[in-house]
């Protein structure tokens, strides 16, 4: 059976002027898509691939040029008069972005910004044109769609603005939606529905899709065909189990390899214990039912509003251990990190490092420990004084806690650590600026490691990184707490990153231990309900076992901390308790692996 | 809404007191008096003219009278023109001042925000460069020399409109001072508008209202104008008083009998009452602006109604 | 973003891509590259560097004094024989020795008054945005406040109340001008406070002081170069304006304004009394203005993304 064609890209180059010259975004590209089918592009950041979806879409930047051919029904989209490209997108071609925050009008309500589609398109209007729009919220899940339609996106959180985006772009049932990494700003198990609606649009509706992603688990799980770009060229292009199983090009190759991959299910995953392991009657670090309360400022005359981001969390550390931590948005994991380096002071509980007390103390005897606790930023530009050189940053502990040393002498350092983390020392002058992504976060971790401390914690450390970078660094990570003896608590919401580099993992949400154990275990023999959403909701890079599986869905969206019934989510049938501060407490059910209680997960499917 | 413009009214209060308080008694510091003229009085006519006045009560029951009549409304007598209390020269004044500055207000509102929008969507044409030298001349060139220039040329040598007066209000007589006056505004607001408008067109939301296939027109009053329009809105505020500073030249410059004009020469001959009083007037004048201004603004915004 | 993100090579990032061992380039230094990049702003940077010259220099070199009547031309038209190159005034005045005057006097008060509004700007600014919370609130709605006062006609309350003292006029300025600049450096203490390196000293066990004036300071000072060059032209008209209406400086002293308003009343039969110092005025502010300008451009880096 031939499918029909529908988009036809043949030799496109898109070139933008910049201040610097030329630049060459897409070199010569050449794809096609069918009815009905879900076409991958993946590549890194830089690589151009979103460029080829939004020069057919008309959408290129002002200083942007495209020359080529983009055969859509017929006629070059290129050569349109904007009337006719207006006639067509957000008709015949739709597309979905990365940030729905952002891509909704702020000040329009929901009903109006889609319904404006069917006016220009259908001339449908009013109170019809409403009723259609209702029909397609539905039709994503929406619940409650009559009232969505006169809400504002600000009132909404980020998966129903997707999902709002999806059936924006699906009101006049398109023959393509572009959807440019739809799911990246998303957490995973929201990431799970759009993706599950967006399949389910495909197949009742026939509508073609052209996935633009980095994440190689999404295309596994979405896609038919894939093309692999990279600098403006598609590198390989072929079906999912091609690309998947069959490699041609060393670069497929490479980001494949860069992808961690988790196995679900099996006990086999074992980093093996720590490599020192510490006397365990004497704590290294221990974490004793930790409590953060922020204050919420609502004006002048109002009273601020209590926000308890952290509630009654214990754990323990042992040295040249990783301890993996992962929540989703709003789970207070980042709270959790700085609460235990005393950045942000808990309202309770204790911190005890190497037996002695951390919190409560004078400054100046924080101040000393501090050199044996560092931390690595998510932003790397961000982490870094923006008017100080690289140089000056990593050296910036040495200024503190070794004073003694001349400035020949802590150069030297600087010099030395640099190499050790991969950072050519001719960069010791350059500002952060001049730098990419990856050699910021190398400038952050030489910065932390300088002064040889005991426990870094990494926040999101990796996130913001391209795969193969993100695989370098995290490798880098692994050497220096083998050649350090260093102790990790690695913070993020991304499963396979935690699940590679940790020793145990800590589930946290809304600032709750939902579960406590070691790596193999977590991932072998999950307990508590929300582990194995979270769990099944991971895109694994494996089309094979990524189009069988099933996914767990549970009641409920992950809510505000403010909220306090939402803690509950897990025990409804102790809702009652939750007006007398009730908090479902964390029970040892095997050795060495907490889970906190929960009714049968029969009970919280939805 | 109510409840928040209620809220805002009562912040302001304390303001104002704190205002009036430090105004009199920086005025009462103030060495020499208002019957210290050129021929000095007798000092019997200046007692009794200080007695009537209050001036020879201790200065803290001065104040509380002055505070308590402020607050009934009377902004006390006139030291120099003796026939017309504060509040009534004022009146009189005020409608000459409101038209002027009112139409000068929308006038450069109006031509400013669409100066700027077509500088937005023509950037980088002719015209868009034509924009960018008048938006030059009304910054750097301050309004009392435009309105010397005007008058020779518009007034002497065309003879298009009279050289000033107020003569029976008509648009005549009015668009010389209220082009005068709204030359630098139109400057600010067309500058700041095409900036935002700019602004506005390359966020997020706009490429999405693109990918739906909305014509230009749909796209620029729908979904950008509103974003656009905050800067300008949050501009209205100081804009007005800027435009009261400017009010003071316009009026003396082409002789309009209105409150600017009295407050120089008031300020001039030292006439303490009027000038406090007129200071009071202008303040609650421009509060009650910007609580308009920032009513406006959460029609602009509805994030900042939910806060 | 794209450039950017193109030039940074995957693979060679392991390797330290080689780099030659070379000084880097500031925000700053980048910054001040940009500026003389703009063809505009380095010509208004002559122009008033050659304006600031000549009224520091001028009035030693010319053969008049601003104030002492010249008897043998009065109301004298420019001209060159007679060494009145501007003409004379109604006194018998030289009015390029009155001009130049002024100018000085403008442009000391614009100065020093720009120099008073960022030392209360910035203070009050980092004060309230350091501290946050109801402090930080409670400091802007008075800013907020202020902002919407009159307050050209307090100025004029001072100068009435106080005498025409130049020094006053400076300081009352200053003092009104402050408002616009602890606005942005409040905003820009915020944003910096919330930003990583900040956290990231505290980690390091650097103190407040450290944070404030290592980290926070030295990356406050583009919004502030900026802004304080945006400031002084808006001065200037300030202190002309009041000059005109008869509150600035007092005879025989003079200033742009002064001379303007002087200028205006017998701009029909001299007309050169207004010409001058209206061509100094607004050469001056041109130059002041472009230079504001092309500072904004030069520190804002959002323009330059593709």
């Amino acid at each position: 059976m031939t499918l029909k064609r529908i988009l036809t890209v043949s030799d496109l180059h898109v070139s933008f002027d910049t201040d610097d010259g030329i630049v060459n975004a897409v070199r010569g590209v050449n794809c096609h898509l069918d009815a009905g089918e879900c076409l991958g592009i993946v590549g890194e950041s830089g690589s151009g691939k979103s460029q080829t979806f939004l020069a057919a879409m008309g959408l290129l930047s002002r200083n942007g040029t495209a020359s080529g051919k983009i055969d859509f029904g017929g006629r070059n989209i290129l050569d349109m008069t904007k009337a006719e490209l207006n006639a067509v997108r957000g008709s015949r071609i739709s597309m979905i972005f990365q940030d729905p925050l952002t891509a909704l009008t702020p000040h329009m309500r929901i009903g109006d910004q889609m319904a404006e589609v069917l006016g220009a398109h259908k001339k449908l209007h009013g109170a019809e044109a409403l009723e259609v729009c209702r029909r397609w919220l539905d039709r994503v899940q929406i619940p409650e769609a009559r009232r969505r339609l006169r809400q504002y996106p600000h009132e909404l959180s980020g998966g129903m603005r997707q999902r709002v985006m999806i059936a924006m772009a699906m009101l006049c049932e398109p023959d393509l939606l572009v959807a440019d990494e739809p799911t990246t700003a998303l957490d995973v198990t929201i990431q799970a529905e759009i993706l599950d609606i967006m399949d389910t649009l495909r197949q009742e509706h026939g509508t073609a899709i052209a996935l633009i992603t980095h994440d190689m688990g999404v295309v596994a799980r979405m896609c038919d065909r894939i093309q692999v770009m990279r600098d403006g060229e598609y590198v390989e292009d072929g079906t999912v189990d091609e690309i998947f199983y069959r490699p041609k090009h060393e670069y497929t190759r490479m980001l494949l390899d860069a992808v961690p991959r988790i196995e679900i299910g099996s006990a086999n995953k074992d980093r093996g214990t720590p490599d020192v392991i510490y006397d365990k009657s004497s704590d290294f670090l221990r974490i004793d039912d930790i409590r953060v309360d922020f204050k919420i400022n609502r004006g002048l005359l109002s009273p601020p509003l209590n926000l308890r981001a952290i509630d009654g969390v214990s754990f323990n550390l042992m040295q040249g251990e990783t301890l993996g931590i992962v929540g989703e948005s709003g789970s207070g994991k980042s709270t959790l990190a700085r609460a235990v380096l005393q950045l942000i002071p808990p309202s309770s509980g204790s911190v005890t490092w190497l037996g002695s007390p951390l919190n409560d103390i004078d400054k100046n005897a924080l101040k000393s420990k501090r050199r044996d606790l560092q931390i690595v930023f998510q932003d790397p530009l961000a982490s870094l004084n923006p008017s100080n050189t690289v140089g000056a940053s990593i050296m910036e502990p040495l200024k503190v806690f070794e004073k003694h040393l001349t400035h020949a002498q802590m150069q030297q350092r600087v010099y030395e650590i640099m190499e050790r983390v991969g950072l050519n020392p001719a960069l010791n002058n350059r500002y952060p600026h001049e730098l990419s992504g990856g050699q910021n976060q190398r400038v952050g971790i030489a910065r932390a490691t300088i002064t040889k401390p005991k426990l870094i914690i990494c926040d999101e450390a990796v996130s913001s990184l391209d795969v193969s970078i993100r695989a370098q660094i995290i490798k880098l990570l692994m050497d220096l707490q083998r050649d350090f003896q260093l102790s990790f608590i690695f913070i993020s919401h991304d499963l396979s990153v935690v699940w590679e580099i940790s020793h145990r993992i800590l589930v946290l949400y809304l600032g709750t231990i939902v579960e406590l154990t070691d790596t193999a275990r977590l991932f072998g023999n999950p307990q508590h309900p929300y582990t194995k959403q979270l769990i099944s909701a991971v895109p694994l890079p494996d089309p094979d076992i990524e189009k069988k599986r099933q996914r767990i869905k549970l009641k409920g969206e992950l809510s505000s901390a403010l909220d306090p019934r939402a803690k509950m989510r897990f025990l409804p049938s102790r809702l009652g308790l939750v007006e007398s501060g009730y908090v479902p407490k964390l029970e040892e059910r095997f050795p060495g692996h907490f889970v906190a209680e929960h009714d049968a997960i029969e009970d919280l499917l939805v | 809404m109510i409840r928040y413009s209620l809220k805002r009214l009562l912040t302001a209060i304390p303001v104002l007191w704190i205002a009036i308080t430090v105004c009199f008694f920086v005025l009462r510091l103030a060495p020499g008096g208002p019957f210290d003229g050129e021929r000095p009085l007798p000092q019997t006519v200046k007692d009794n003219l200080a007695a009537h006045y209050n001036l020879d009560k201790p200065l803290v029951s001065q104040y509380l009278i002055y505070v308590g009549n402020v607050a009934k409304g009377d902004l006390g007598p006139s030291f120099i023109t003796e026939d017309f209390t504060v509040s009534e020269q004022i009146a009189i004044g005020l409608p000459y001042t409101l038209k002027l500055g009112g139409l000068a207000f929308v006038f450069s509102i109006i031509v400013g925000v669409s100066a700027g929008i077509y500088g937005a969507l023509n950037r980088n044409a002719l015209s868009d460069y034509a924009l960018a030298s008048l938006i030059l001349a009304g910054l750097v060139v301050p309004n009392f020399l435009v309105a010397p220039v005007f008058q020779l040329i518009f007034g002497l040598k065309l003879e298009w409109f009279p050289v000033g007066g107020w003569g029976d209000g008509s648009v005549r007589f009015l668009i010389l001072p209220i082009s005068v006056l709204s030359l630098p505004h139109i400057a600010r607001i067309s500058r700041l508008m095409r900036g935002s408008m700019i602004e506005a067109l390359n966020t997020n939301f706009i490429r999405t209202a693109r990918s739906k296939g909305l014509s230009d027109r749909a796209i620029v009053w729908r979904h950008a104008l509103r974003p656009a329009l905050t800067p300008i809105v949050s501009y209205l505020g100081p804009a007005a008083s800027y435009l009261l500073t400017g009010s003071l030249v316009v009026e003396s410059i082409f002789g309009i009998p209105g409150i600017g004009r009295y407050f120089i020469s008031a300020a001039l001959n030292r006439d303490y009452g009027m000038v406090l009083g007129t200071v009071i007037f202008y303040m609650v004048l421009i509060m009650i602006l910007n609580l308009l201004v920032d009513i406006f603004y959460s029609w602009l915004d509805p994030r900042v109604r939910t806060q | 973003m794209i450039l950017r993100s193109l030039k940074e090579d995957i693979v060679k990032d392991v390797s330290g891509d080689g780099a030659l061992e070379k000084p880097g380039r500031s925000l700053m230094q980048s910054a001040m590259l940009r500026l003389m990049r703009n063809k505009a702003a380095v010509v208004s940077l002559f122009v008033l560097a050659a304006l600031i010259l000549i009224a520091l220099f001028g009035p030693y070199v010319i053969p008049f004094n601003y104030e002492d009547p010249d008897w043998a031309a009065f109301r004298a038209p420019p001209s060159l024989e007679s060494g009145h190159y501007f003409g004379t005034d109604q006194n018998g005045r030289d009015l390029l020795a009155r001009t130049l005057y002024g100018t000085r006097i403008s442009l000391a008060v614009a100065f020093v008054a720009t120099l008073v509004s960022v030392m209360i700007g910035v203070t009050y600014g980092a004060v309230s945005g350091y501290l946050g919370g109801r402090v930080d609130q409670a400091m802007m709605r008075f800013v907020d406040i202020m902002y919407a006062l009159p307050y050209i006609l307090f100025v004029i309350l001072l100068m009435v109340i106080f005498g025409r003292n130049v020094y006053l006029l400076f300081a009352a300025i200053g003092a009104l001008e402050w408002l616009t600049m602890a606005r942005i450096v409040r905003g820009q203490t915020l944003s910096l406070k919330e930003r990583e390196f900040i956290e990231a000293a505290r980690a390091t066990g650097l103190g407040p002081a450290a944070i404030i004036f290592r980290h926070i300071v030295p990356n406050l000072s583009g919004p502030v170069v900026i802004y304080a060059a945006l400031t002084i032209p808006e001065i200037v008209v300030t202190e002309s304006f009041l000059s005109y209406l008869g509150f600035g400086v007092q005879e025989p002293l003079t200033s742009l304004g002064t001379l303007i308003s002087d200028g205006s009343d017998v701009f029909e039969v001299l007309p050169w009394l207004l010409w001058f110092p209206a061509s100094f005025l607004i050469l001056l502010l041109l130059s002041l203005l472009f230079i504001g300008d092309g500072l904004r451009d030069a520190f804002d880096t959002k323009d330059h993304k593709s």
